[in-house]
C-alpha cells in the first residue's frame, strides 16, 4: 500500500491528510511537523489570538480526534532535516522515514532583515503561536511600539497593538501600507483606517538601526529620526521554508518549489502545497491557496482528475474592517471603484483582472466569478447594479 | 414553532436574518423552497446572512466555507462542523421556523 509522508504540519499539511482520506486513500499516512502543536490556522495570530480573544484549540485545522479517526501517524515536534529522493526517505535527524509519496508543506519562514539590533530583547517577529504568546505578554507591559513593515501582517499587528492600548508607529520604506500589493488609492484607504485609530503611519521611512543596551530602546530611521520604543515588531515578508531541502534536486521557481496544477514537483512521487509551492511558477502566501492546493495534491496523489485552478484570494482584518482581494492586477490596470461598501475592480484591455472589497465578502464572491471576463466599467461603477447581472 | 408576521419572505437566492429566542437564523429560498440555518458560521463565527447563495449552497462571506442548505453539511472550505438546519415553511404568507 502506498505510504504517504506529509512534511509540514500546518494548514496545507493538515488539510491534505484529511482530503487524502476523504478521497479514499487507505494506506498509511504520517504527518511530520517541526512545531509541537497539531496543525493550526495562522491568520488569528496577528488578530484575535494576539489579543487573547481566541485560543489555539479553536484554531486547529482538525481536532486530535480526527487524526485518531483517520489513522494518521503524527510525528510532531520533529523537524525534517533532509530528503533523499533516490532512496525515497525523509531524514528526521538521525531517524529516517521512508515514503512512496511525499508531500512537502513546510510553509514560510520570516525574512530577517539585515538591520543592526535585530537581536535586542523586545524585538519580535510573528510566525508561530509561541511568537504571538511572547508578543502578547510583552505588549501587556509596554506602552510604545514601532512596527517595521506595513504589509498585511505589519498592518494587522499595528491595529491589534493599538486596540490593546499601545501607542503605535508603523514604518515602511515603501510610500504607504500594503503598497506592493494594492498600490494607490487603496493604500491611502488603509492608511486612513490606521490614522483614524491614532496610529502614526510613516511611509518612505527606511529603518537604519534598532538601538538599546540589551532591551530595545529606540528605532533610528535612515533620515536620522529617532523613535523611542519599548517594543518592536518586524514584519517585512516571508520566504519559502526550504532549509531542509537545500541538497534535494527539486526544481525551483519564484523562490519556492516548481509544481504543476496537481502539485507535482520535478521529482518522482514528490508533491508540494502551500506557501512554498509555485504552481506553474506562481506562488501565493495565502490561506485559500494552501487549502485549494492541498485538495488538488490529494487528487493528484490518488490519480484522480485534478480540480481546476480557481483564482486565489485573501483577506486581511484590521480594526472593524475586512479587506478581501481576488485575482491579480498589474500597475497599468484601470481601477473602477464603487462606493460604500467599497469595491474596486481592476481591468486590463476591458477584462477584469482583480476585485477588492471592504466589508463586503458577498461582492468579492460575485466579483471572483467575473475574473477574466470583459465587463462594462459603467455597470461595475454603479452600486445599485447586482454583480450577478453585469456580464 | 415560531411564526414571523411582517417579515418578508426573501426572494429566490436572497438572504435575510431573523431572531428566534436569541438565536440568529439565516433564511433564504432555493428553487421555491424556503431554507433556514443557524446564522453563525461554525468556522470563525461570521454572519452567514451576509454571505451568498450559490447552487443550493450557502457561502460564508469571511473565508468562503460552503454549506449544503438542505442538510447543513460542509461542502468545502475551512469549516469542520455542519450547520444546524431549521424546519422552515411559509404558511399563509408568513415564515414559520422550528428548531
Ligand atoms: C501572522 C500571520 C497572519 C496571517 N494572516 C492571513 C490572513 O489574514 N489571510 C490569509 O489569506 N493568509 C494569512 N496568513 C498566511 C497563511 O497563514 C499561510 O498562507 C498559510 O498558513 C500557508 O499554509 P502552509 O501549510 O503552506 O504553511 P504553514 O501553515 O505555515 O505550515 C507550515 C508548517 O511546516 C512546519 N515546518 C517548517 N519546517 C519544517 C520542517 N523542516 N519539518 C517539519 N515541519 C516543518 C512549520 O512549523 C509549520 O507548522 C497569515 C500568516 C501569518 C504568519
Amino acid at each position: 500500500m502506498t505510504r504517504v509522508v506529509v512534511v509540514g504540519a500546518g494548514l496545507a499539511g493538515g488539510t491534505v491528510v484529511g482530503r487524502l482520506r476523504a478521497l479514499g486513500h487507505a494506506g498509511p499516512i504520517a504527518l511530520v511537523g517541526a512545531e509541537a502543536h497539531l496543525p493550526y490556522e495562522r491568520p488569528a495570530l496577528s488578530k484575535g489570538y494576539l489579543t487573547g480573544a481566541t485560543t489555539l484549540d479553536r484554531l486547529l485545522v482538525h481536532p486530535q480526534q480526527t487524526y485518531d479517526d483517520l489513522g494518521v501517524e503524527l510525528r510532531l515536534g520533529s523537524p525534517a532535516t533532509g530528503l533523499d529522493v533516490e532512496r525515497r526517505v525523509v531524514q528526521l535527524g538521525a531517524d529516517e522515514l521512508p515514503y512512496d509519496v511525499l508531500v512537502v508543506a513546510t510553509g514560510s519562514t520570516n525574512v530577517r532583515p539585515p538591520i543592526p539590533g535585530m537581536d535586542l530583547t523586545g524585538v519580535h517577529q510573528l510566525r508561530t503561536a509561541e511568537d504571538a504568546d511572547r508578543l502578547r505578554e510583552h505588549a501587556a507591559n509596554a506602552t510604545t511600539a514601532v512596527v517595521v513593515g506595513t504589509g498585511f501582517i505589519g498592518c494587522e499587528v499595528s491595529a491589534t497593538l493599538r486596540s490593546l492600548g499601545l501607542e503605535v508607529t508603523a514604518v515602511d520604506a515603501l510610500p504607504g501600507p500594503i503598497w506592493a500589493v494594492l498600490g494607490e488609492p487603496l493604500s491611502g484607504r488603509v492608511r486612513g483606517w490606521h490614522e483614524a485609530h491614532g496610529v502614526r503611519v510613516l511611509g518612505g521611512a527606511g529603518v537604519a538601526a534598532l538601538e538599546g543596551g540589551g532591551w530595545v530602546e529606540q528605532v533610528r530611521l535612515v533620515d536620522g529620526t529617532v523613535l523611542p520604543v519599548d517594543l518592536v515588531v518586524v514584519g517585512v515578508g516571508a520566504r519559502p521554508e526550504l532549509g531542509w531541502l537545500e541538497a534535494a534536486p527539486l526544481e525551483r521557481a519564484s523562490g519556492g518549489l516548481l509544481v504543476d496544477a496537481g502539485g507535482r514537483t520535478s521529482a518522482q512521487g514528490v508533491f508540494a502545497a502551500g506557501d512554498l509551492a509555485a504552481v506553474d511558477g506562481v506562488r501565493a502566501e495565502h490561506y485559500s491557496a494552501a487549502l485549494a492546493q492541498a485538495d488538488r495534491v490529494a487528487h493528484a496523489v490518488l490519480g484522480l482528475p485534478v480540480p481546476a485552478i480557481e483564482p486565489t484570494w485573501f483577506w486581511s482584518d484590521q480594526y472593524e474592517h475586512t479587506l478581501q482581494y481576488a485575482g491579480r492586477h498589474g500597475p497599468e490596470d484601470q481601477l473602477v471603484e464603487r462606493a460604500e461598501p467599497y469595491t474596486g475592480f481592476f481591468l486590463r484591455e476591458g477584462a477584469l483582472t482583480a476585485v477588492v472589497t471592504v466589508d463586503n465578502g458577498r461582492d468579492l464572491r460575485r466579483g471572483m466569478k467575473l475574473l477574466g471576463r470583459a465587463v462594462d466599467p459603467a455597470l461595475l461603477a454603479d452600486p445599485a447594479r447586482d454583480l450577478r447581472t453585469v456580464a | 414553532m415560531h411564526r414571523f408576521e411582517g417579515v418578508a419572505v426573501p426572494a429566490e437566492g436572497e438572504l435575510v436574518a431573523v431572531q428566534v429566542h436569541g438565536t440568529k437564523v439565516a433564511v433564504t429560498v432555493v428553487e421555491g423552497q424556503v431554507r433556514a440555518v443557524d446564522d453563525e458560521c461554525t468556522h470563525q463565527q461570521c454572519s452567514l446572512s451576509d454571505g451568498e447563495v450559490e447552487d443550493g449552497a450557502l457561502v460564508c462571506p469571511c473565508h468562503f466555507g460552503r454549506f449544503d442548505l438542505r442538510t447543513g453539511a460542509v461542502l468545502d472550505g475551512p469549516p469542520e462542523h455542519p450547520l444546524h438546519v431549521w424546519k422552515a415553511v411559509v404558511r399563509d404568507g408568513a415564515l414559520e421556523l422550528e428548531r
